[in-house]
């Protein structure tokens, strides 16, 4: 196969899309492309069965370029972060590293509509006015955020878990904030890229 | 044998019986913790699908009040220490990286500090040996040792021991005199990352946890995250549920089997706070 083969590749869905290249940016020497699509990453995920493509199939499809059915596929949502495959890849590809920079690029292009999307964005939000976190604040303002009645459902299904968490003191009413929490604001406005959009 | 506490969120909130009972084992073992002035959130795995750069600085931010202190740090929830841990080897061999992080941080990250966990401070800084006459051994306790997935994964350059098939918890529970039961589920996940956006995807990974747990005959589980914890413990019920079977399996963080096993008070380790009574636990002891 030569170079104008693997353009054509390139090719399929998107001709700007440099997925691979910012992905190899990113994670530095653990550039996917050298998975070899032996699936050992798939067999290990604990949460493939609930997966449209499953991590192997993401992966090849960075390689073809598909920016546009990767980053708005809900798989990279469903990544629990577990690592598994990671620690498995022949090809020693970090393959839950990859998953994070999806994520990151999903959320930065304003594709990211996923729950846990939601629910990460709401938790760095809490973190970043306090210092520290505040469950109450995130779970209010995550259940607030869905649409419709789904917020007000979702919020009714934690309340006899919420009163069960309250009456064993594990929720706190008031929340924890540090000192500097200026420090973090600065930190956010450097490094969040959410900030730019 | 001097500590910088990161204690995390959670212990100073829903993991509290997690926080006075390490601390508790701690004072018994002469282990001092001095808990870093103003730490700030890791961000968990959340500010990691964010935007992993913003994750790095928060935790370096932690990093640089511990160099001050000149101490190691220990951070009991695994979530913090994968991120504090992870960071810290990122940023000492990537010089990029440490140069573009360092320009958002009140002081520059050195990289003269290092990220522990309880576990491996008592495995490898304590000794087991400091644990040879505890007054009241877990015998005949079965238990099932539950590491979950990021207290040995990302696997370190130098890893502690098998990201897969870790041994230092069953270690420790063995030198307590519990009887530790065969649990190859043992570093499998919790599916704590999606416990509140995807409930149903991390019941489904608990509850084959829990079962493992019961079918290899154990009587309770032993955790070290409070994540771990919360998504076996507090979301058990939901998980029977889900599963259509009756669980009733005690879920305690090992520093608690640890303070059991030592004679520590109850006032410390908080027994009464986890959601399924380890009453039997407790009875056996």
């Amino acid at each position: 196969m030569g170079p104008d083969a693997a353009q054509s590749y390139l090719m399929v869905d998107d001709p700007a899309s440099s997925l691979k290249d910012e992905i190899a940016v990113q994670v530095g020497n653990l550039d996917p492309a050298y998975c070899f699509q032996c699936g050992v990453c798939s067999g290990s995920c604990p949460t493939v069965d609930r997966m449209e493509y499953g991590p192997r199939r993401i992966m090849h499809m960075i390689r073809l370029g598909l920016a546009d059915q990767v980053l708005r596929s809900r798989d990279i949502w469903l990544c629990v972060s577990c690592f598994s495959c990671s620690s498995r890849c022949p090809q020693q590809v970090d393959i839950c590293e990859v998953m994070s920079v999806l994520r990151n690029m999903s959320i930065a292009r304003g594709v990211a509509k996923d729950e846990e999307a939601i629910f990460s964005r709401t938790f760095v939000d809490v973190l970043q006015r306090h210092g520290r976190m505040y469950e109450m604040e995130v779970l209010l303002r995550y259940y607030a955020s869905k649409p419709g009645l789904s917020g007000l459902v979702g919020l009714v299904k934690q309340a006899g878990l919420g009163m069960g968490m309250f009456r064993k003191g594990k929720i706190s009413l008031r929340p924890e904030r540090i000192e500097n929490a200026d420090e973090l604001k600065q930190l956010a406005a450097k490094f969040d890229r959410r900030e730019r959009h | 044998m001097k500590y910088a506490y990161y204690p995390g969120c959670s212990l100073h909130a829903g993991a509290k019986e997690y926080d006075t009972s390490w601390q508790a084992v701690c004072e018994r073992l002469g282990v001092e913790l001095s808990e870093m002035a103003d730490w700030s959130c890791c961000g968990t795995v959340h500010a990691t699908s964010v935007d992993r750069t913003l994750s790095l600085a928060l935790a370096a931010r932690n990093l640089i009040i511990a160099e001050a202190m000149d101490l190691e740090i220990v951070a009991p929830c695994s979530g913090c220490y994968k991120n504090l841990r992870t960071a810290d080897e990122v940023l000492k061999r990537d010089d990029d990286l440490r140069e573009r992080i360092n320009a958002g941080l009140p002081r520059p990250y050195q990289g003269s500090t290092k990220v522990k966990h309880p576990l491996y401070v008592l495995l490898q800084d304590v000794g087991l040996d400091k644990l040879s006459d505890v007054p009241r051994p877990l015998h005949g306790l079965r238990v099932a040792p539950y590491y979950g997935c990021v207290l040995t994964r990302p696997a370190a350059a130098n890893p502690i021991e098998d990201p897969e098939d870790p041994q230092g918890l069953d270690r420790l529970l063995r030198k307590l005199g519990a009887d530790v039961v065969p649990y190859p589920a043992k570093t499998k996940c919790c599916g704590g990352a999606v416990l509140l956006s995807h409930t149903d995807i991390a019941l489904d990974l608990t509850g084959k946890l829990l079962k493992q747990a019961k079918e290899a005959g154990a009587q309770c589980m032993a955790v070290a995250c409070p994540m771990c914890q919360m998504a076996l413990d507090a979301y058990q019920s939901k998980a029977e549920r889900q599963l259509g079977e009756r669980l009733d399996m005690p879920i305690l963080y090992f520093t608690q089997l640890m303070g059991l096993a030592m004679g520590i008070d109850d006032r410390y380790l908080g027994l009464g706070r986890l959601f399924v009574s380890p009453a039997k636990v407790v009875a056996q002891v």
